[in-house]
């Protein structure tokens, strides 16, 4: 069945916008495969702690810091997944409010424009957070404090990406991807 | 309320009227709030939704993921139904108390409800079916037995409102044990009374000889998990998010060298799915972080609790009233999101009125898993009928009767804290 949007996708050149949705996807994939790469590493270090802690009697001296790093990047870097699947937890409340599938779409239209601004915002304030703290050090591993919040705005910038491909292909937005996920896990 | 309070939630409440996810909605309204205030630098929001994921206790919410993907891959589950089957599948209505009693199990493996209601509903909603089951009836009964897997320890929510409260996981997880037992005998008895009611069978009609015995000692190794997590921490051999990472460990032994069904690619698929939850999850975390210090920041629990200070000065009048609230936020609103908005806002009003915040927390998860289940947004609720293929609109007359017993334990826990408070207590002495 062809599906026939009611809002026309926003007007830009089919070669950048061929290129953005590529770029977006490679981005997705990388983002997903570092994420999951980061949640089997901080699994192992965390049972390696208890190991150490158990067995040896001594922890190791990143036994917090290390696997935390791990979580907000691997946290920010699936992120990007979820932006890209839809599958952020919402309330799905739109469709009960509105019964107008035109409103709707309007609406979406209107939420996924404010997201995109909103994710360049806190890209540039963790950009200019990342580059003030460079210098210093985190307690345990002694690295540039800097790296932990660079996961801000290179994740926040993966996502803005992400937003943008959603307003150039609406279609693709309405039909396979705009889902609500109410609580995966939870 | 001062302005900057106003346009903090305003925005917030727009946000999530009109489907922007709770994540953006969060930080769209902390954003919102600092641009117009100018309290502080940009740089701080950056900041403040970092703090919020750094947490070494959070690091349990991806380690139980992920243990509860492997042991549901290594087949733990079925064992588990298999065990239940076995026990009490050959009396009238045993089909049912299966579903009920594999739930709980499986709560005290995954601590969580919509993993309970995908593990155990896609196994026993059809097998229910196909024993003459009312398909209301098994949805409704798998949805509210699903969500005692928020109660039964080890529970993400609990996890999340201990970091958030800076009150001890461990203690809340013991705090649990008595009312997930309760919920788990309710709904068992709504479950016979049901039955018996309209003659459903009980699955088996005859038990083998030796079958139970067989049966416990395939699920003799899924069964250790919770004794193992629960024991762990409880002597002390664990902080939560040890327990959790020792769970994954022992998933990947049984699963690998006992089961023999835990495959490289099952390995693989089981990582990827707890990124993606994590990010989900975790995301909305480092968000209310920025949010709940925009909270903080006006002063909203302040005004909130002495607003309340002045309607009442009963205990029991506020838990009462908060339960109240919880229960309507519930069945608008995913619990993380809840926890994190309402935990930084009711900790002066524990504080005031001597409540116990691990009590507090105990009665927050019953509150949020009966929310799961009522609509419109009951979200385990949703999943056991979508499961099952019938509208939420099928299970509200047997719902109705599930909600009931569970109110009923929420009451009791309320009116006497002991309840809860007893193993807790017994930890710390």
């Amino acid at each position: 069945m062809s599906f026939r949007p009611f809002i026309k996708p926003l007007a830009a050149p089919s070669i950048v916008r061929s290129l953005i949705i590529t770029l977006s996807r490679g981005v997705r994939r990388g983002c997903l495969a570092l994420a999951s790469t980061g949640v089997a590493v901080l699994s192992a270090l965390v049972i390696w702690t208890v190991f150490m802690r158990w067995v040896m009697g001594q922890p190791p001296h990143w036994a917090e810091e290390l696997p935390q790093l791990l979580l907000v990047w691997s946290t920010l870097l699936a992120a990007v997944s979820c932006t890209r699947n839809r599958t952020h937890l919402s309330a799905g409340l739109l469709p009960l409010m509105m019964r107008s599938l035109r409103a709707q779409r309007i609406t979406g239209r209107l939420t996924d424009v404010l997201i995109l601004i909103m994710l360049l915002m806190l890209a540039k304030a963790g950009m200019e957070l990342s580059v003030l703290t460079m210098r210093q050090t985190t307690t345990a591993l002694q690295i540039p404090a800097g790296i932990l919040y660079l996961a801000v705005p290179l994740c926040c910038a993966a996502m803005a990406l992400i937003q943008l491909e959603h307003l150039l292909t609406p279609a693709l937005a309405d039909s396979d991807d705009r889902q609500t996920c109410q609580g995966d896990a939870v | 309320m001062t302005s900057g309070a106003l346009t903090l939630l305003g925005v917030f409440a727009l946000g999530i009227l009109v489907d922007i996810p709770i994540a953006f909605s969060l930080l769209l309204a902390a954003l919102v709030y600092l641009l117009t205030s100018g309290a502080v630098p940009m740089m701080v929001s950056a900041q403040q939704f970092v703090s919020g994921m750094e947490s070494f206790t959070l690091l349990a919410i991806p380690l139980f993921v992920l243990a509860a993907q492997l042991m549901n891959r290594a087949g733990l589950t079925e064992r588990l139904v298999r065990l239940c089957m076995a026990l009490v599948g050959n009396i009238r209505g045993g089909l049912a108390v299966v579903a009920v009693l594999s739930c709980m199990m499986f709560g005290a493996l995954s601590g969580s409800g919509v993993a309970d209601v995908i593990a155990i509903g896609s196994m026993l909603l059809p097998t229910m079916a196909r024993n003459g089951y009312d398909k209301g009836f098994s949805s409704a009964l798998v949805g509210t037995a699903s969500s005692i897997g928020t109660v039964i320890p080890p529970s993400i929510v609990m996890i999340v409102y201990g970091t958030t409260s800076n009150t001890s996981v461990g203690q809340l997880f013991m705090g649990g044990i008595v009312p997930g037992l309760m919920l788990t005998a309710a709904l068992v008895g709504v479950a016979l009374y049901m039955s018996r009611k309209h003659g459903w069978s009980g699955g088996v009609a005859e038990r083998a000889p030796g079958e139970v015995r067989k049966a416990v000692m395939s699920a003799l190794p899924a069964l250790m998990v919770p004794v193992m997590i629960i024991g762990g921490i409880r002597f002390g051999v664990f902080t939560p998010t040890e327990a959790a990472a020792s769970a994954i460990l022992y998933a990947i032994i049984i699963g690998t060298c006992v089961y023999r069904s835990l495959t490289w690619r099952s390995f693989l698929e089981s990582i990827k799915a707890t990124a993606e939850t994590t990010g989900a999850i975790l995301l909305i975390i480092g968000a209310a972080g920025m949010f709940a210090w925009g909270l903080t920041y006006e002063q909203v629990p302040q005004a909130i609790a002495q607003l309340i200070g002045e309607f009442t000065d009963s205990r029991i009048s506020v838990l009462l009233l908060l339960t109240a609230v919880l229960l309507v936020l519930g069945s608008f609103m995913e619990s993380v999101a809840i926890i994190i908005i309402v935990t930084p806002i009711v900790m002066p009003l524990l504080a005031q009125y001597g409540i116990s915040p691990v009590h507090f927390g105990v009665l927050l998860t019953v509150n949020l898993a009966i929310g799961a289940n009522t609509p419109p947004l009951g979200i385990d609720l949703m999943a056991a009928c979508r499961i099952a293929g019938i509208n939420i609109s099928d299970s509200m007359r047997p719902l109705g009767l599930m909600l009931g017993a569970m109110l009923f334990v929420l009451m009791l826990i309320t009116f006497i804290p002991e309840l809860v408070l007893f193993l807790p207590d017994l930890m710390e002495g």
